[in-house]
């Protein structure tokens, strides 16, 4: 278990995360600039925060007030980059050999041929990374990793220089790997696609801090407050007022509309900003719009074929449609029996335990 | 009938400049090329200093302090280490001469080593092992590179040497001091024969360098 | 790979060794305690004279005789720093009286041992001229002198041009050698038209000369002396006497030196 909370300043940048990960694969994930790599680079040592600690397993590694700071290579943690972190001038033996310390040349010999085979690279044990393919280099930069037994392992966007199906490939054969890993993994992306795919927890940042961490669908589906909802994807975002009565289900009133929301509200009469996500926007067959909660009728403006769905943009008819565009993705299938097409108009609906609330920001960007 | 003196002390002074110059140079090119530091611009400008004086300048100064009455020559002296009018001085004034070119070209090629790379193997050995394993091999092209024009400009230093060794024949004269003592004795055969060696020294050497295995990377 | 570049440094590092005589590398002491060196620095005015007068001393004395020439005041700011020369012999007295109120000369072992003459030379391919007004024609375009400012026969040079009124004149023509050796080389390679010379290097086949009036400069007189750390005073003493001895007075009298004791 890894759990730090430090701060580190970089020509006017302040980066303050403050997390703890379990065992298993973890991802951070932002934006660029978020200050992602600089976290990583703080927790393995090779910058030292001003104030803050770090530990891992229930070992300090770093302690400011302790004045506690051990090395890099002391900390048990392997640092695994794109293919391109790879010694160019050592074998893939030589790569892979690199950390083990300690060992009799019979040992080591051993060792790295168990991971060889591992990494199911039998055989190329004396060629040199210029001689492999992109997918097998990063199969060496973890195994060079993982070859050290650390009790943490970090990967700073280790697939981006990979074209998409050698990605996934690996993506797979990672996870593979990881699964004979005991230790904890933190997995820096800025795709949350594969931060979703490889990891069970998500911590998002931006601006150098944590805005939430919590289990994959946990982020996902409820994030915590507007900004963490756009890095996340629940791109529509709403703002109402809780409307009361004490005998009717809990319901947001947005424009001329009154939403049945399947969460508890604040009093009535609290402005609430809430969100959907796209793929939960469900689209409606006029007969049927009787049985469906929160349903909008209004109009399609553009669609945007993206080979395997529709990303559809709507306008609510009437006063709502100053609220703006309401973004939904909709499959190819869906599209053609629906005969959608830009001006056409339409009914949504919007599920009632698919409506997310969220904690209402201050303006000067702290969470509340 | 050429003289061999001044070609094998040129080719010892060189030598062991070269050494001298790569050892301090790699030092100082690894803290430019990647700490960060009070005074780093200081730094720089000192080591670029006997590139941009004048020989004669440094020769001086280089006089006055290690000269008989200067304050590092006496207490040298004083041990039985002389150093001006000697060998040593020439090997010194060589060294000055070629710092500056090594640092230069070693601080490049250290700039150009993926930071990553190495901060990737900063997690499995420490920092002293990362820098001759990694580091340096990875440099050492531009390591090379530097060693190379150190050791021209060692055969070629000239007015450093003038002033800080004198050109006592037999002593401290080394190849270009004989081509200039030759020339102001119109022995111009002489200056030809031994300005021709230069050159062949010179050619052969980069011949050589330029047989050694390519880099793969 | 990396084996490739341990032998070619180790091959690199031998063959330095192998070429290695002690010579470069010793102290003052001689190698292997063979003969014993002096080391003479002698006025750039000395180099023809010398180069006859070394070898028979070496021969007579069994010793190696190393000659180190430069101008007067360049030789003498050596010694100053340190310079490792056993005997200096200088183109003027001024210098030696510096250095013995410096306390770098044996006092007692500073003598007289010539005096110098200048003389005006031109290449043999022209008619030789006759006085120093010949430098203010046309057709002389350069003129090469020893630096005024650190060489006697340069400010022997400098005396005489003034004293014969064409100072203003021929100065603008002025090339300096560093020392009398330089400006005779400049002069022997055609690059100046004339100089004025010492007459004890002008004795050369590619030029010709005319004597200047003595009575246009000071005279030349030359002094030597042994330096206070030399670690053979007594062989330098030798080598001084032996300069201003029957052997070595013929020879200096040859090159056009006057003698002590002689005018």
């Amino acid at each position: 278990m890894l759990d730090f909370d430090f701060e580190y300043r970089l020509n006017g940048f302040t980066l303050t995360p403050a997390l703890t990960m379990e065992r298993g694969v973890s991802a951070l994930y932002g934006p660029s600039g978020a200050g992602k790599s600089l976290t990583l680079l703080c927790l393995v040592g090779l910058r030292r925060p001003e104030r803050g600690w770090i530990r891992l397993n229930r070992r300090t590694l770093f302690d400011a007030g302790a004045g506690i700071h051990i090395a890099p290579h002391l900390r048990r943690m392997a640092l695994v980059f794109q293919e391109y972190a790879l010694f160019p001038h050592l074998t893939v033996t030589g790569n892979l050999a690199y950390g083990l310390r300690g060992l009799t040349t019979a040992d080591a010999r051993d060792h790295v041929n168990a991971m060889l085979r591992l990494l199911r690279l039998e055989g190329f044990g004396n060629r040199y990374p210029s001689e492999l393919s992109g997918g097998q280099r990063q199969r060496v930069a973890l195994g060079r990793g993982l070859i050290v037994q650390p009790e943490l392992l970090l990967l700073d966007e280790p697939f981006s220089a990979l074209d998409q199906m050698e990605r996934e490939r690996l993506r797979a054969e990672v996870l593979d790997l990881l699964q004979g890993f005991g230790g904890t993994t933190v997995l820096v992306t800025h795709s949350l696609q594969e931060a979703y795919l490889m990891a069970r927890q998500i911590a998002v940042i931006d601006g150098g801090r944590i805005l939430q961490s919590g289990p994959r669908d946990e982020v996902l589906q409820h994030p915590r407050d507007r900004r963490v909802a756009e890095h996340v994807g629940a791109s529509n975002i709403f703002q109402g007022t809780v409307a009361g009565e004490a005998s009717a289900p809990p319901g947001i009133a947005w424009y001329e509309e009154r939403f049945n929301v399947a969460a508890t509200l604040p009093p009535p009469g609290t402005d609430v900003e809430f969100c959907i996500r796209p793929e939960h926007v469900r689209l409606v067959w006029p007969e049927r719009v009787a049985e469906r909660p929160n349903a909008l009728r209004g109009r399609l403006i553009t669609e945007v074929k993206r080979g395997i769905d529709y990303q559809l943009r709507f306008r609510a008819e009437g006063a709502a449609s100053g609220a703006g565009e309401i973004e939904i993705h909709c499959s190819e299938h869906l599209h053609s029996l629906m005969m959608l097409q830009p001006g056409k108009e339409l009914w949504i609906a919007l599920p009632p335990d698919k409506l997310h609330v969220l904690t209402l920001v201050p303006d000067d960007g702290t969470v509340g | 009938m050429v003289e061999l003196f001044p070609i094998l002390l040129s080719l010892r002074v060189a030598t062991l400049s070269t050494f001298l110059a790569g050892l301090l140079g790699v030092g100082v090119a690894w803290l430019l090329a990647r700490k960060r530091f009070p005074g780093r611009t200081l730094l720089e400008s000192v080591v670029v200093l006997p590139l941009i004086l004048p020989p004669t300048v440094v020769g001086f100064y280089l006089l006055l302090l290690l000269g008989r009455s200067g304050p590092l020559g006496a207490r040298l002296e004083a041990v039985g280490l002389e150093i001006v009018f000697t060998w040593r001085a020439a090997v010194i004034a060589a060294t000055l001469a070629s710092f500056p070119l090594v640092v230069k070209a070693v601080q490049a090629a250290f700039e150009a080593v993926d930071p990553r790379i190495e901060a990737a193997a900063r997690t499995l050995r420490p920092a002293a092992s990362v820098f001759f394993t990694v580091t340096l091999p990875l440099a050492w092209r531009g390591i090379l590179a530097g060693m190379i024009l150190a050791f021209a400009r060692g055969m070629g230093e000239f007015g450093i040497t003038l002033m800080l060794a004198g050109s006592i024949p037999g002593r401290t004269q080394t190849l270009p001091l004989a081509i200039y003592d030759a020339v102001q004795a119109n022995d111009l055969a002489q200056a030809n024969a031994l300005a021709l060696i230069t050159i062949g020294i010179v050619t052969a050497l980069l011949f050589v360098l330029s047989r050694l295995p390519r880099a793969r990377f | 790979m990396a084996r490739g570049r341990i032998q070619f440094f180790v091959l690199l590092l031998s063959s330095w060794l192998l070429l290695a005589p002690a010579e470069a590398w010793g102290s003052q002491a001689a190698p292997g305690g063979a003969r014993p060196e002096l080391i003479v620095a002698a006025a750039a005015d000395l180099v023809f004279a010398f180069r006859e007068i070394a070898p028979v001393f070496e021969r007579e004395n069994q010793v190696k005789v190393t000659l180190t020439f430069g101008s007067t005041g360049q030789l003498a700011q050596q010694i100053q720093h340190g310079s490792p020369a056993d005997v200096f012999f200088a183109a003027n007295v001024t210098s030696m009286d510096d250095l013995r109120a410096m306390g770098a000369i044996l006092a007692d072992s500073m003598e007289t041992y010539a005096q110098g003459q200048i003389v005006l030379a031109t290449q043999i391919s022209r008619p030789p001229f006759s006085t120093l007004r010949d430098l203010t024609r046309d057709d002389v375009k350069r003129v090469a002198i020893a630096n005024p400012a650190h060489a006697p026969y340069g400010m022997a040079a400098r005396e005489a041009l003034v004293s014969a009124g064409v100072w203003a004149q021929v100065q603008p023509k002025l090339v300096y050698g560093e020392n009398i050796r330089q400006a005779l080389q400049f002069l022997q390679t055609g690059n100046v038209d004339a100089a004025i010379l010492a007459q004890s290097v002008a004795q050369v086949p590619e030029i010709h000369f005319t004597r200047i009036d003595p009575g246009l400069y000071k005279p030349i007189i030359q002094a030597a002396a042994v330096m206070a750390r030399s670690p053979h005073p007594d062989l330098a003493r030798a080598f001084i006497r032996f300069v201003n001895g029957p052997q070595g007075r013929p020879i200096m009298k040859r090159f056009g030196f006057l003698l002590p004791g002689e005018s």
